[in-house]
């Protein structure tokens, strides 16, 4: 199976997030635009940055070369646009800026390695993909990273693939584990209809609130749900439908909230989207077991997920294993190794 | 200095400041110079202000307004590009296509001014740049993205034309590699060229042991990795494409070398078309708050006067407007010497004051101004001390900043100028701020400035050659009747329906109208303590 029927025509905007450094998301994204050259489709290519933080992008973001064959989009600061060996035509100059310069978008006109570093925040990048597909790409891919400090970029895609791979852990099962647990927070399912549109709202004023039965709103003035657990569940009341936490999701939170109160088995924790909870495997089935309940305000359109074998740290799994115990559990959602295909 | 920082945020001139939507880098640049003209500008005032009454018309069609907002919204700043072309500096094809940009934009644009017969002045004309349009433009595509053309030079085509042909020859013979190992080995080839064979497989591996075209990389426990054995044919053309890469770029930074020393040479071009578009958009943006606002043109004379007639403070119009209030026109006329203005509580003296210096400073940057007419001689300066109302400051911390300003605007007084005190001395006792304000008044009514001067102290106003302006109030108002709708309403609301804001001219000893009680007992003082404070005033009167 190709990655490309994966996207098919249906899908205009595609995140690609990985689960560890070298889980296979550049290879990911290698794969997919050789397969859309072969295929003479043009596509655009971007890479979404982590907010404000200037140091970490300079030093330690991963920017991994990518192949630009022609005629793809591609959208990357300034200053690693002119540093590609590739030929690239300027089409546009958008006013977003990064550490490396403002973000440049350019078309391919003789294939080569480019580097890329795309817009800093949501708004942004999604403007950028929308120019790269008016300019003619027929998708775009986002490179996406998952961890807590990223945008994550699934919220502003229509489709999202997971890579996955050895590197998470020598045990296989763990990263069979692992991959598993994500992609059940990747794919938790939305809010209620009648609640959306005041958690939505909500969310954008970045604020801890209660929303109950009669869509009465508490704002509680927490900045962070960190360590707050105890405190947010004083607000929590019986008729409370929805607890919001604009930001991360750890386990502590949710622990001293289950420990603190009763009423949480009519409440549902909101979070915008499942790459923002951080709870081990092991607690977060716990926690289900005790009652909790977690909904997103953003769901993500979970397309396929990609395995990759083999571990830069010097170790591999048996190819055919590992794709076959991840088929074995994933049984809704395409599974593909990157490095030995099908 | 025409205004200093307390003056500026007094007359709320900064809200007016900021309404001013400039749209490109340019007109802000001006904007922040915004010009104030002082007496002996007049001509250049009445000219800027034709200028700006031209365009008025135009910007009241929606069509132009925001056909001018899309134009002008392309713009960005590119003097540090252009900058680094003059010290000599090669550009880059980023700068490269936002110049590009930029003339295709001043095309659109003075295309734009000449279709809808819009004024053209020398201070703001746009004059495409033809030549560099060509120059940057050499397909003659009238896409504004950018490339470093083949058209650029022969040598350039030449370079590329081989590296596709090598290319080519290059793929095709990697690929007649591959796809004999394909067909001799049967094994799958990944895109990087590696073959990857399980150790099940013995036969296959032992056939590719003796395979010439597979070369071992490396295994491990499972499998082994081979990669496909560069031919020398392959060998051959990819040393030719990388020696031809290196020309490529050479000849590319020879181009962008002769690029940017074209554009050195139109320099003198860009800056003017720069400077077009930063005053085109600055007048555009008086233009557009002229419209919004319904602004007038002033008229200026040489004679230093002030009138103004239905005036309107355009910020305090807008908080009354969130309150679902009207502003009441203030219609003022002022001339060399003291103007004092007295009247009731909360009868507007302080906006008036505000207003008149508003509407001053406004017409002296070139502004129209909002009011229904007003005529205007112009000032060097404009002083005033007007207390912020909502302050929590009071007494002597106040009256040491009010004499301070005032110590200040008398040394400034035979200028012409324009002074605005509001109720001077009202921190103080009432004896002594009625001998300090009346002893200002005496000094001031035979300077070169106009003074305008809100007080509720009796007998300031009332000296010979000093104006007195008295706020009509709630005079005429039947308090029997007003009582009845109290109840109902807010007492700011009430007091604003019913207060008569217009000032009127009146003799100089006429007394100050008590309206204090009046407001007091609207606004829902205890009716006891009404009728006490009415026997205390009997008492003493």
């Amino acid at each position: 199976m190709q990655l490309l029927d994966l996207i098919k025509e249906e899908y205009k905007i595609i995140s690609i997030i990985g689960m560890s450094k070298n889980a296979g998301k550049t290879t990911t994204l290698n794969e997919i635009i050789s397969e859309a050259y072969e295929e003479d489709i043009p596509i655009g290519i971007s890479s979404i940055g982590r907010d404000g933080e200037a140091l970490d992008i300079v030093t330690e973001t991963e920017k991994p070369k990518i192949w630009v064959c022609e005629n793809t989009y591609v959208a990357t600061a300034q200053s690693l646009l002119l540093l590609s060996d590739a030929n690239v035509e300027i089409m546009m100059t958008t006013n977003y800026r990064t550490p490396l310069g403002e973000v440049v978008i350019g078309k391919v006109r003789s294939a080569g390695y480019i580097q890329l570093a795309g817009p800093q925040t949501l708004k942004e990048m999604k403007k950028v993909s929308e120019d790269m597909l008016n300019l003619g790409a027929k998708f775009v891919i986002i490179d996406g990273s998952l961890d807590r400090k990223s945008q994550a970029a699934p919220a502003i895609s229509d489709a999202t693939i997971l890579a996955t791979g050895a590197a998470i852990s020598r045990d296989i099962n763990r990263v069979v584990e692992e991959t598993l647990h994500t992609i059940s927070l990747l794919r938790l399912k939305k809010v209620e209809d009648k609640y959306e549109n005041i958690l939505k709202s909500l969310l954008e004023e970045n604020t801890i609130a209660i929303v109950d039965e009669d869509f009465k709103v508490e704002r509680l003035k927490y900045k962070t749900a960190l360590g707050m657990g105890r405190e947010i569940s004083e607000h929590i009341k019986k008729n409370s439908r929805y607890l919001l936490i604009p930001g991360s999701l750890v386990k502590s939170t949710v622990s001293e909230i289950l420990s603190s109160t009763h009423h949480y088995k009519n409440l549902t924790i909101a979070v915008s989207d499942g790459t923002k909870i951080f709870i081990p495997p092991k607690d977060y089935l716990h926690f289900l077991r005790m009652g909790l309940k977690l909904e997103v305000v953003y769901p993500i359109n979970l397309i396929g997920v990609t395995v990759n074998p083999y571990s830069p740290y010097g170790y591999y799994f048996e190819p055919e294993e590992l794709l076959k115990k991840m088929k074995s559990y994933i049984k809704d959602i395409p599974v593909i190794d990157i490095m030995i295909g099908g | 200095m025409f205004m200093d920082q307390k003056t500026i945020d007094a007359l709320d001139f900064q809200y007016v400041y900021d309404k001013i939507d400039c749209i490109t880098p340019y007109g802000n640049i001006f904007k922040s110079r915004m010009h104030c003209y002082k007496p002996g500008e007049e001509e250049a005032l009445s000219q800027q202000f034709l200028m700006l009454e031209s365009f008025i018309p135009h910007i009241k069609d929606t069509s132009i307004r925001s056909g001018f907002n899309n134009i002008l919204s392309h713009f960005k700043d590119l003097r540090q590009s252009i900058k680094r072309a003059n010290d000599g500096f090669i550009l880059n094809d980023v700068e490269f296509f936002e110049i590009k940009s930029m003339l295709f934009f001043l095309r659109e644009l003075s295309e734009f001014i000449d279709k809808n017969g819009i004024p053209v002045y020398d201070e703001t004309k746009i004059k495409p740049i033809e030549p560099l349009e060509k120059l940057l433009d050499p397909e003659n595509t009238k896409i504004s993205s950018f490339y470093i053309y083949d058209l650029y030079s022969e040598e350039l085509r030449k370079i590329r034309d081989k590296k596709r042909e090598i290319d080519k020859s290059l793929k095709s013979e990697q690929k007649s590699i591959r796809d004999k190992i394909k067909e001799e080995l049967k094994v799958d080839i990944r895109p990087d060229n590696t073959v990857i064979i399980s150790k099940d497989k013995k036969d296959v591996l032992d056939r590719i042991k003796e395979y010439p075209q597979l070369n071992y990389v490396s295994e491990t426990y499972l499998n082994v990795k081979f990669s496909i054995k560069a031919s020398d044919a392959v060998d051959e053309l990819e040393k030719e494409l990388n020696l031809l890469r290196r020309k490529e770029e050479l000849e590319e930074m020879r181009i962008r070398e002769i690029l940017t020393k074209e554009i050195k040479k139109h320099q003198k071009a860009i800056y003017k078309n720069i400077s077009s578009i930063g005053k085109l958009d600055l007048l555009i943006a008086k233009a557009k708050f002229a419209v919004d606002y319904n602004c007038v043109k002033p008229e200026i004379v040489k004679e230093h006067i002030i009138e103004i007639e239905d005036g309107i403070h355009p910020k305090v119009a807008e908080m009354l407007l969130k309150k679902n209030l009207k502003f009441t026109p203030i219609s003022i006329s002022l001339k060399r010497g003291v103007t004092c203005i007295t009247g009731a509580n909360m009868g507007g003296k302080t906006i008036t004051l505000k207003l008149v210096g508003l509407l001053c400073a406004m017409a002296q940057h070139g502004l129209f101004v909002t009011a229904k007419k007003m005529t205007l001689g112009l000032s060097e300066y404009i002083k005033s001390s007007i207390g912020d109302m909502q302050s929590t400051d009071s007494g002597l911390s106040t009256f040491g900043g009010e004499v301070k300003v005032v110590k200040e605007a008398i040394k400034r007084a035979d200028e012409r100028g324009l002074i605005l005190i509001d109720e001077l001395a009202r921190g103080t006792n009432p004896e002594e701020g009625y001998a300090i304000s009346k002893a200002i008044v005496e000094y001031l009514k035979d300077k070169q400035a106009i003074t305008v001067l809100t007080t509720h102290y009796d007998n300031v106003a009332d000296l010979e050659d000093v104006v007195h302006l008295q706020v009509v109030g709630l005079s005429n108002l039947d308090m029997k009747k007003l009582k009845e709708e109290i109840s109902a309403e807010e007492g700011f609301e009430i007091i604003n329906k019913y207060m008569d804001y217009r000032l009127r001219k009146v003799d100089k000893d006429t007394p100050i109208p008590k309206d204090a009680l009046n407001i007091a007992r609207i606004m829902g003082l205890d009716d006891e303590i009404i009728s006490l404070a009415e026997k205390n005033l009997k008492r003493s009167t």
